[in-house]
């Protein structure tokens, strides 16, 4: 009777199964097939009016633009708010719904620039004009402006370094190349003196062009943003597999690959922590004996995501006066080369329990931490820095110039600060391979433990890291040139491509000098060409009196 | 948003190139459908202020804030169609009704000199005193042939800028 039973049980869980299969494969099909239902899928874009017109003043009051734009986002507010309160896990849904970034964006832009109580009709021309005049720029001659960003515009844009609160503030020789790659800019141009004047001034095509081809494509966003892959399961045949698939992945594999990890940790912890205690007099059996345990866990961590790491070229060898700059995609950057080499790597300090692990484990290998909203960390860090490469006894020092991750098909700027330590820089390309899982961290959508569970429950990961040959700054060469040499390498043989925009301008707006200057420059044309007729003016009535007297 | 283009059929992209007078191509309205949900993080239709300015090449340019008066919170729809003026395809009357646009902020059909000075105020900075900027204004007036207090009308810009041709065209990248 038993096995009569189970038999039935077995039948009626098959069936349960098919139908939950094929509704399952229908649904995808009907998804797949995209009736032309007129303006179905499109009626969001088409029908939406977005919030009420006059609603202007938001971005006049910044410290309200957040919750305006909470406030617009209908159904999800409430739990909207409530990741608001939430100190950093940003757990978001897949579509991307930002309302956390967006909202510590506005708060952040609250606090760097204080509330304007202007009168709201009168449309915001006073509180927030300090703009970039753009109406000399390209003045003369065919310019059209495609799509992409104006190639001479970049040249002077990626001499900013951010606003005054981050990390590597721009130096006063940076602010000089800056100017100097302006005046080149602006010298083949500028209303001339015999212009028609209401022509100039009417005439803001320049500007409005500009400003058109950045809305319609500017190289900074694509940096950011993660290409979703696309879905190949949708089809009658290949979704079973795809079904059978995704019970491997996280039926047995992450179980599996979990117990390793914890396993790991276990074995790890057990023994860095009396050694890290108990042996206090042999400093350098200590050291030796944490860093081979370090690079132990992140093997332990890259075998838990089945990371297939090629390692090309000479493995980098302890020296004093030697700094190594990789281009940062995701945190895990530091354990795939942690795992080879034990690293003392210099980076954000994370709150949570990255930070835990941060202050007790990493700082025994030599790690620094900075801070990227306090301004006055910049001096301390950079002090740091130049006594741990000056020490021959600490582990080799990672740094990742780029400041932030970047989704491995560009590289943003390369901050000066690691070139200008006086040191031999080995610079090491790092590229991943989205066959099975991007690994780029897009930390804005996601905390690090769900990019880590991400990694887990796929297939594996798959990358590739050059350590390149050793460079140092060249005679004549100034750090930033140099920093710019090092980034072409990387991106070379990464094969990932250039775009010269300051990583940090993620979390802070443009600086606002860089702007003044163009408005001075403008301003001072204008005044010219007052000046310019008033001379011609009192000249001709100069000679007219001396003609009649 | 991921695959994009699947969800636009051919009737939304026609609908969208009559309501922008045929002056993208329907390939370039896939590319700024594809742009306009990049820059729509959070789907909601339209894209915010914000969002605009998230993207540095805007927020550093000096007509940012009158931009985004006009752009903010359109659907595609309209988005395509204010975009149409910088298409090589629109005439001259479509960029200057933008040119228009951008200075009227009243909507009055009028352009007064006061509007002209608060553009030159964006433009500028604090670069100029209010005392030059007016003197500019009333300069700049003076010498066309109109009077101090002239508002200027679609018509007089035309005049005014129509001579030497208006280069104000942008190129939608299709990949």
């Amino acid at each position: 009777m038993s096995g009569v039973d189970v038999r039935a049980q077995i039948a009626d869980a098959v069936v349960v199964a098919t139908q939950l299969g094929a509704t399952l494969v229908l649904l995808n099909m009907k998804k797949a097939q995209k009736e032309p239902i007129r303006g179905e899928n499109f009626r969001h874009v088409t029908e939406n009016l977005g919030p009420p017109r006059t609603a202007t003043c938001h971005s006049l009051d910044p410290g309200s633009a957040g919750v305006r734009t909470l406030a617009a986002g209908g159904e999800s507010r409430l739990s909207s708010l409530a990741r608001v309160l939430r100190s950093h896990a940003q757990i978001v849904p897949c579509d991307g719904r930002k309302k956390v970034g967006q909202s510590r964006r506005a708060a952040r832009r609250g606090e760097a620039r204080p509330a304007e109580g202007a009168a709201r009709p009168e449309r915001r021309s006073m509180e927030e004009s300090k703009r970039a005049d753009v109406y000399s720029v390209s003045k003369g001659g065919e310019k059209k402006y495609r799509g992409m960003r104006n190639p001479r515009l970049d040249n002077v844009l990626e001499r900013v370094q951010g606003r005054d609160s981050s990390l590597f503030k721009p130096s006063a020789s940076e602010i000089n190349m800056y100017q100097r790659h302006l005046d080149e800019v602006l010298a083949d141009s500028g209303p001339k003196a015999d212009d028609d004047l209401l022509r100039n001034l009417l005439d803001l095509s320049p500007t409005l062009s500009e400003a058109a081809s950045a809305i319609i494509d500017d190289s900074f966003t694509r940096c950011f943003k993660s290409n979703s892959p696309e879905p190949w399961n949708w089809n009658i045949y290949l979704f079973p597999l795809w079904v059978v698939g995704v019970i491997m992945r996280y039926g047995i594999l992450f179980p599996i690959r979990l117990v390793l990890l914890i396993i790991g940790w276990v074995i790890f912890l057990g023994l860095f922590i009396p050694i890290h205690f108990c042996i206090k007099k042999h400093e350098k059996l200590r050291q030796k004996l944490e860093r081979g345990l370090v690079e132990f866990i992140c093997s332990v961590f890259v075998a838990s995501w089945t990371g297939v790491i090629k390692y090309h070229g000479p493995r980098p060898s302890r020296r004093a006066k030697q700094v190594f700059v990789a281009n940062h995609t995701s945190m895990i950057d530091f354990i795939v080369l942690e795992q080879m080499t034990a690293f003392a790597v210099i980076m954000q300090k994370h709150p949570g329990w990255v930070g835990l692990l941060q202050t007790t484990v990493l700082e025994s290998l030599g790690c620094i931490w900075f801070n990227r909203t306090e301004s006055k960390d910049r001096m301390i860090v950079a002090k740091k820095l130049k006594h741990h490469v000056e020490d021959p006894d600490s582990n080799p020092l990672l740094i990742f110039p780029e400041g932030t991750c970047v989704n491995n098909e560009y590289t943003v700027m390369f901050k000066k600060g690691a070139f200008e330590l006086d040191c031999t820089v080995c610079p090491i390309a790092i590229k991943y391979n989205k066959i099975f899982v991007d690994a780029f961290w897009n930390s804005k959508k996601q905390s690090f433990t769900m990019h880590l569970l991400r990694l887990m429950t796929s297939w594996a990961v798959v990358c590739d890291v050059w350590y390149l040959e050793p460079q140092t700054l060249r005679p004549g060469e100034t750090s930033i040139e140099f920093a710019e040499r090092v980034r072409d390498m990387i991106a070379d043989r990464a094969g990932i491509k250039k775009v010269p925009w300051d990583g940090y301008l993620k979390y802070y707006r443009p600086s606002v000098k860089l702007t003044e200057k163009k408005q001075q420059k403008f301003a001072e044309s204008i005044v010219r060409q007052l000046d310019d007729r008033k001379s011609t003016r009192s000249l001709t009535t100069g000679l007219r009196d001396g003609g009649l007297s | 948003m991921g695959n994009t283009s699947s969800m636009l059929t051919q009737y939304d992209i026609e609908d969208v190139e009559n309501h922008c007078s045929q002056r993208f191509t329907q390939r370039e309205i896939v590319s700024l459908y594809q742009r306009f949900c990049a820059l729509d993080r959070s789907g909601k239709g339209y894209i915010s202020g914000d969002e605009f300015m998230s993207v540095p090449e805007f927020a550093v340019n000096p007509l940012s804030q009158r931009l985004l008066g006009i752009l903010e919170g359109l659907n595609f729809k309209e988005f395509v169609a204010v975009l149409s003026a910088f298409s090589p395809l629109a005439t001259i009357n479509d960029k200057l009704d933008f040119i228009f646009r951008v200075y009227d902020i009243r909507n009055n059909g009028k352009v007064s000199s006061e509007d002209m000075i608060r553009v030159l105020r964006d433009l500028s900075g604090d670069f100029l005193t209010d005392k030059q900027r007016q003197a500019v204004v009333t300069q700049a007036l003076e010498e066309s042939g109109y009077s101090k207090d002239y508002s200027l009308t679609p018509e007089d810009f035309l005049k005014v800028l129509s001579n030497g041709g208006l280069k104000m065209d942008v190129e939608v990248p299709i990949d």
